[in-house]
């Protein structure tokens, strides 16, 4: 053993100090030798001797000896640096995870995989554990991701980015041809297509374009020489031409001849696509720089060489490593000339072989410069969303109405999660203040912003469709394009595109995409998100509502801050408005609130959209910043709601959509199926509707339904609603739901009967009579009615009855034709005193004796 | 079960402590013996020992005689470890062809130094051979079987002692190979290439003058087994006899499918002083042995079991060297104290072998052979190995209990690691503390 040579670093001390005490132990780590650093920054390199006896090995596996001397190069920064392993020998070359034959590759991915704290511990581990699988055979586990081979290539090489799939060899012959590469910028081409040997290879760029399906005109694009073999090269792949071609002539049959020629052909259409601006000298003595463009053509020559070596270890189905020779200029100039050989003028296939035999031989003798590649395709790369909410988008259109601090984000992450196309709508201009928190540049400033973000979302993702929609978005729902989205986020906070939105889609709900509507509080400590599903009674409005109703009947206190934060019983009056003047008034938050707050929302709505669609319900989200102390908020964690949909019937002759909430059709079956056993099936009944309507939306909630108050009379062909605790029950629902919910109108059963009014019904609405003061000037009239089968099946919990329902106007003054004074026939007259008569409320009794007063005269005038 | 049959030819280790006892067998009437450790009494430290004479007695081929005959007796050194019994395998009725011995002996017996019983008894008889062979030189004739002698190695006294009045035809030294044995030219299928003792050596420790051989077996089908014997040599010289032997073109002389690890497994074969004087490994000389292994060679440690740890100044063998060789072989370190196992140890019995020159004959293999002998009349051809391989290890005193053996391989790591981490350890016993 050395002495310390002064060079030693704190981290070289204790990794040798690990090592030392990982010796003590036993003799099955040894330290054989320390290599000294021998100058500043130089590793301490340590020979360890590890104990492999009994390790099973496979004829195909690492050949261990019983010990194996590993040589450690200890960086002066260990442990916040990972040591070098190799070996002294090369008896692990061309092994999966070993490099330069001798280096092995124990971590895939440092960051993750490396503990500092467990130092020397760790790395030895992994080394076991990395011997003991390559002796095994299984440094690649079936089912593992394959390490890819390696290509060693410089730091300023060419940069190729693989985007389309590589073909594949077929029936044991290699595939020959070109790859359609598409110059992005000086030294980077994008692989966006391919074209075998045999088919038509384009003669200009409008051709290539079509090809690799490219719309931008502007593209430019050039063909790459492709040879992929059908057996795997080296793990290490070739540094010099020789061994390559040595290499592709052992397993396909692919001579320098062929090599040649395959750079020839492509050399000549690149003269047609990408035509040199000024004519170059060619010839070996030309350019030596690969990247320059050469033979005629300004297109650099890059040979894609394909091995089989990538995908799933273990699976039959090898998808190609791909690396790429960045060849000097004169090599296309000889591929071309070695064309030639194949002419039928004999002098200049004499030329032909001539300049063949000058490629072969600098082939023997040129070295490799590999290319830089960066892998983009769907056949090798697994997408860092995988199996994330986010993958919901993958292809979708989406529309994002808003491009500011929630849209924004919002649309750049639907562009990064794969959606096809986006669209962003929005009139506004960048103004100073939001780029506090929007992703917007300061030349931007002034800029719409849906045009700077659609043009920051081509950027991102070039393959990607986004644009913009600059203009106010009321039109943009009104111009009915929604329904040709897969999915629509509203992210304005605006009630009246929320308002408008509900309104448009309540019609069409089957043909509307999902709808998730975003909101953030008013200081940006929650958010909350709607997502209502295609076919959903109620879009972000409807949802909002009964979020708001939910929190504030909430007895829990669970929901008190989202209560008050957006649904406050009063007015905020102190509105936040960042620049003078009327600006909108809008929440105080930073860049973090926002962004965190969508990113929590979203992926919460897309979770919920990727559960099948007969199970998508009105869903609502509470997502909550970790902001607040923990005394001020109850409950910090996310919270989700979800409702089954309304009832919705129309009231074609108002305009109006009904929407029966399932707890209101619950309420008033309860009532209908208590009346058929106490009363008898036939009895009518009642109860007061509490509700609300939304004149802009034109929809009409009914949130509840009551029973008959007990002051009420039922009979088989009349039910009087009584006013007995109407009044005080109104009041206290309006409380509890901060004035949401409150008188709607009333509603009626007719047993076995037809869902219409009745000349009665149709007397009462021409002059109602309110149950309560101060009532509004109109109320809803619902009959819940339907033959026989129908009705006994609604009250057994299957299925709807048949509804009627009209919103009345009051009568300001009393209708000439009052009930009281309306027309009867004696026999009429006669039927109804024959009648038994029951009270409301949860009498069990009819009344007695049975001489009421005429059930019309009880009804009140306003 | 005549497949079971074993070739004529093969090397046999055999189960004596910590001392060297080799027996080579050419072919059925052809035997050499290098070294001998017979033990009468218990071994000192308990180890289940080989009584080697009595079985060679019992296995040896014969001559016209009927006596047991051995063709060749080879001594590297005098030390007690590798002569011990000399004086009984004279006494016995074997009749030993030739000796051949190294010029040290005399220096020894002439600066009197420490020699055991068995090393005079050795000397005295080469002396006794080199009489007669002058004797016979001088009677222009061949020195008879049993009366043959050959001097191997330089000495610079060699003036003062008789030996050197023998013919050169008498001599050999290092860089030289012999295929003559009791007068028997067996070139064909057998070569003992010499490398050491060097003449610079010739006054240094015993061990250092170890005769120093490789062994060259060839059957008639053209295979070689090839054996390097280095008696007790370390580092400095066995550095010098690969490096000799690279420099000189004479690479196929350090090629091994079976090393006698020397020194019983010592670790002074690889490890050394530094400059410093501080002890450190000789990776030189481990990647020269690595670099001239066969593809299945061999490593065998002639000593009683390994410990489960060494300890500062522990004889050989040394856990240390095992586990440097086991970087240079895929095969288990073969251990004569504990092969197959600790409690009933084995004569190790290497085969010439098509595919890896020599090949081990594992004890079942042995017993099938033994078995087939039996039951066929082809006895001739295998006999011998068979024979020897088979013969009664003697319990001698008692057997050592089981030694604990350490857990090996990916979990002896991972072991050692847990350990060394420590997060899992807790004070085995009560520690007080106080002010007083």
């Amino acid at each position: 053993m050395s002495t310390p040579s002064g060079h030693r670093t704190a981290g070289h001390e204790l990794a040798l100090a690990q090592l030392r005490r990982i010796e003590a132990v036993s003799g099955a780590l040894r330290v054989a030798a320390v290599r000294e650093p021998s100058a500043e920054h130089e590793t301490l390199a340590v020979d360890i001797s590890v104990d492999c006896a009994g390790m099973q090995t496979v004829p195909l596996g690492l050949q261990l000896r019983r010990r194996e001397l590993i040589t450690l190069s200890i960086p002066g920064q260990f442990p916040f640096f990972v040591p070098a392993v190799t070996t002294r020998h090369r008896r692990f070359a061309g092994f999966p995870h070993v490099q330069w034959g001798n280096q092995l590759c124990l971590y895939r991915s440092v960051a993750t995989e490396w503990y500092p704290a467990d130092g020397m511990f760790g790395l030895i581990t992994r080394l076991v554990d990395w011997l003991q699988a390559g002796a095994r055979g299984e440094l690649d586990t079936p089912g593992e991701p394959l390490h890819p081979p390696v290509a060693y290539q410089r730091a300023d090489a060419d940069l190729l980015v693989i985007r389309a799939d590589a073909p594949q060899p077929c029936d044991g012959v290699p595939w020959l041809g070109v790859a359609l590469a598409r110059q992005v910028a000086a030294g980077r081409a994008d692989v966006v297509g391919w074209l075998e040997f045999a088919a038509a290879w384009p003669t200009n760029q409008a051709e290539a374009r079509a090809a690799a399906g490219i719309d931008d005109e502007d593209a430019e694009l050039f063909v790459a020489p492709t040879v992929i073999t059908t057996r795997p090269l080296p793990f290490e792949y070739p540094r010099t031409a020789r061994d390559l071609v040595t290499a592709l002539d052992e397993g396909d049959q692919l001579s320098a001849r062929v090599v040649l020629a395959l750079i020839g052909f492509a050399s000549r259409t690149n003269r047609d696509l990408l035509p040199a601006s000024k004519p170059t000298s060619g010839g070996p003595d030309s350019d030596e720089e690969p990247d320059t463009g050469s033979d005629g053509s300004k297109a650099p020559l890059v040979m894609l060489v394909g091995a089989p070596g990538r995908g799933i270890a273990g699976s039959a189905e090898m998808a190609p490593h791909l690396a790429g020779w960045s060849m000097p200029g004169f090599a296309a100039t000889m591929g071309r000339l070695t064309l030639h050989q194949f002419s039928s003028r004999d002098e200049l296939a004499d030329l032909g072989r001539e300049v063949l035999e000058m490629g072969k031989d600098w082939l023997d003798g040129a070295s490799i410069r590999w290319a830089r590649i960066n892998e983009a395709r769907p056949q090798t790369t697994v997408r860092r969303d995988t199996q994330t909410p986010a993958m919901w988008l993958a292809g979708q259109h989406v529309l994002v109405l808003g491009a500011g601090a929630l849209g924004a984000p919002a649309a750049e992450m639907c562009i990064r999660a794969g959606a096809a196309h986006v669209t962003v709508a929005d009139k506004g201009l960048v103004h100073p203040g939001i780029l506090v928190r929007q992703p917007y540049d300061d030349a931007d400033i002034g800029s719409p912003k849906a045009d700077v973000l659609a043009a920051r979302l081509r950027r991102i993702h070039p393959d990607a469709g986004a644009d913009s929609l600059v203009g106010d978005i009321a039109n943009t729902v009104l111009d009915a394009r929604a329904p040709l989205y897969d999915l629509v986020i509203d992210a304005t906070a605006d009630r009246v595109v929320r308002s408008l939105l509900e309104q448009r889609r309540a019609g069409e709900r089957h043909a509307w995409p999902p709808v998730i509507t975003l909101m953030i509080g008013h200081r940006a400590t929650n958010g909350i998100a709607a997502l209502s599903p295609r076919g959903a009674s109620g879009a972000g409005m409807d949802i909002l509502r009964r979020l708001a109703l939910a929190a504030h009947t909430d007895t829990t206190g669970t929901m008190s801050d989202i209560a008050e934060d957006f649904f406050p019983a009063t007015a905020r009056t102190a509105l936040f408005q960042p620049e003078p003047g009327c600006s909108d008034a809008t929440f105080t938050g930073s860049a973090f609130d926002v962004t965190g707050l969508v990113g929590q929302l979203l992926t919460g709505m897309l979770h919920a959209l990727q559960r099948p669609a007969s199970e998508q319900t009105m869903t609502a989200l509470v997502a909550r910043m970790p902001t607040f102390t923990i005394a001020a908020a109850p409950q910090t964690g996310p919270q989700w709601l979800s409702w089954p949909n309304d009832i919705v019937i129309d009231d074609h002759t108002a305009g109006y959509q009904i929407r029966i909430s399932l707890n209101a059709m619950n309420e008033m079956r309860t009532e209908a199926r208590r009346g058929a056993r106490l009363r008898g099936p036939r009895v009518e009944t009642g109860g007061t509707l509490l509700g609300a309507i939304d004149d802009a939306a034109r929809v009409i909630w009914i949130d509840e339904a009551t029973g008959p108050p007990p002051d009420s009379l039922l009979s088989e062909l009349h039910f009087q609603h009584g006013t007995a605790g109407v009044s005080a029950h109104l009041t206290a629902r309006r409380k509890a739901t901060s004035h949401r919910s409150g008188f709607l109108g009333m509603w009626h059963t007719h047993p076995h009967g037809p869902a219409s009014p009745s000349p009665t019904d149709e007397a009462g609405m021409a002059s109602l009579v309110l149950p309560v003061h101060d009532g509004p000037p109109r109320a809803l009239i619902l009959i819940a009615a339907g033959p026989a089968p129908t009705w006994q099946d609604w009250l057994n919990g299957v299925g709807t009855p048949h509804w009627y329902a009209r919103l009345v106007e009051r009568q300001l003054t009393p209708s000439p034709q009052a009930p009281h004074e309306s027309p009867r026939s004696p026999e009429t007259l006669r039927h109804l005193q024959q009648l038994t008569w029951w009270p409301g409320g949860y009498a069990a009794h009819p009344l007695s004796p049975p001489t009421p007063t005429h059930p019309a005269q009880t009804r009140r005038t306003p | 079960m005549i497949e079971a049959a074993l070739p004529a030819s093969g090397l046999v280790f055999w189960p004596v402590g910590t001392g060297d006892s080799t027996t080579i067998v050419l072919d059925e009437k052809t035997v050499v013996q290098v070294d001998l450790r017979d033990m009468k009494q218990a071994d000192e430290e308990g180890a289940v020992v080989a009584a080697v004479i009595d079985r060679l007695e019992e296995t040896l081929p014969v001559t016209a005689d009927g006596d047991p005959y051995l063709a060749l007796f080879v001594l590297t050194h005098a030390d007690l470890d590798h002569c011990c019994g000399f004086g009984d395998l004279l006494d016995s009725p074997i009749l030993i062809g030739e000796i051949w011995a190294t010029p040290r002996l005399w220096r020894e017996l002439a600066e009197e130094g420490a020699m055991c019983d068995d090393a005079r008894r050795f000397q005295e008889e080469v002396e006794r051979r080199v009489q007669a062979t002058l004797k016979a030189v001088e009677d222009g004739m061949e020195p008879a079987s049993g009366n043959r002698v050959r001097i191997i190695g330089y000495d610079e006294d060699r003036d003062q002692h008789s030996y050197a009045q023998l013919p050169d035809s008498y001599f050999t030294f290092p860089g030289e190979a012999i295929s003559m044995i009791d007068g028997v030219d067996v070139s064909g299928r057998f070569e003992a290439f010499v490398h050491a003792p060097f003449k610079n050596d010739c006054a240094g420790d015993r061990n250092d003058t170890s005769l120093a051989l490789q062994v060259q077996l060839r059957d008639p089908d053209g295979i070689v087994g090839r054996a390097l014997l280095l008696g007790d040599l370390a580092y400095p010289t066995i550095k010098q006899i690969f490096d000799f032997s690279e420099a000189n073109g004479r690479a196929d002389r350090v090629a091994w499918d079976v090393l006698l690890s020397p020194h019983h497994c010592s670790k002074k074969v690889m490890y050394g002083p530094d400059e410093n004087g501080v002890e450190e490994r000789k990776q030189d000389v481990l990647d020269q042995l690595d670099r001239h292994a066969g593809p299945a060679a061999y490593v065998v440690a002639s000593s009683r079991p390994f410990r489960d740890a060494d300890k500062s100044g522990d004889n050989p063998p040394h856990l240390l060297a095992r586990d440097a060789y086991e970087e240079i072989t895929a095969l288990p370190i073969v251990c004569t104290g504990s092969h197959p196992t600790v409690e009933a140890p084995h004569p190790v019995v290497f085969a010439l072998d098509r595919d890896c020159g020599f090949a081990l004959v594992d004890v079942e293999e042995l017993q099938e052979s033994k078995v087939a002998s039996l039951s066929t009349d082809r006895a001739g051809v295998w006999r011998l190995l068979t024979a020897l391989g088979n013969t009664a290890v003697t319990v001698v005193g008692t057997a050592p209990s089981t030694i604990p053996q350490q857990t090996r391989g990916a979990d002896g790591v991972r072991e050692a690691v847990r350990q060394a981490r420590g997060d899992e350890a807790a004070p085995a016993e009560a520690i007080g503390f106080g002010t007083e």
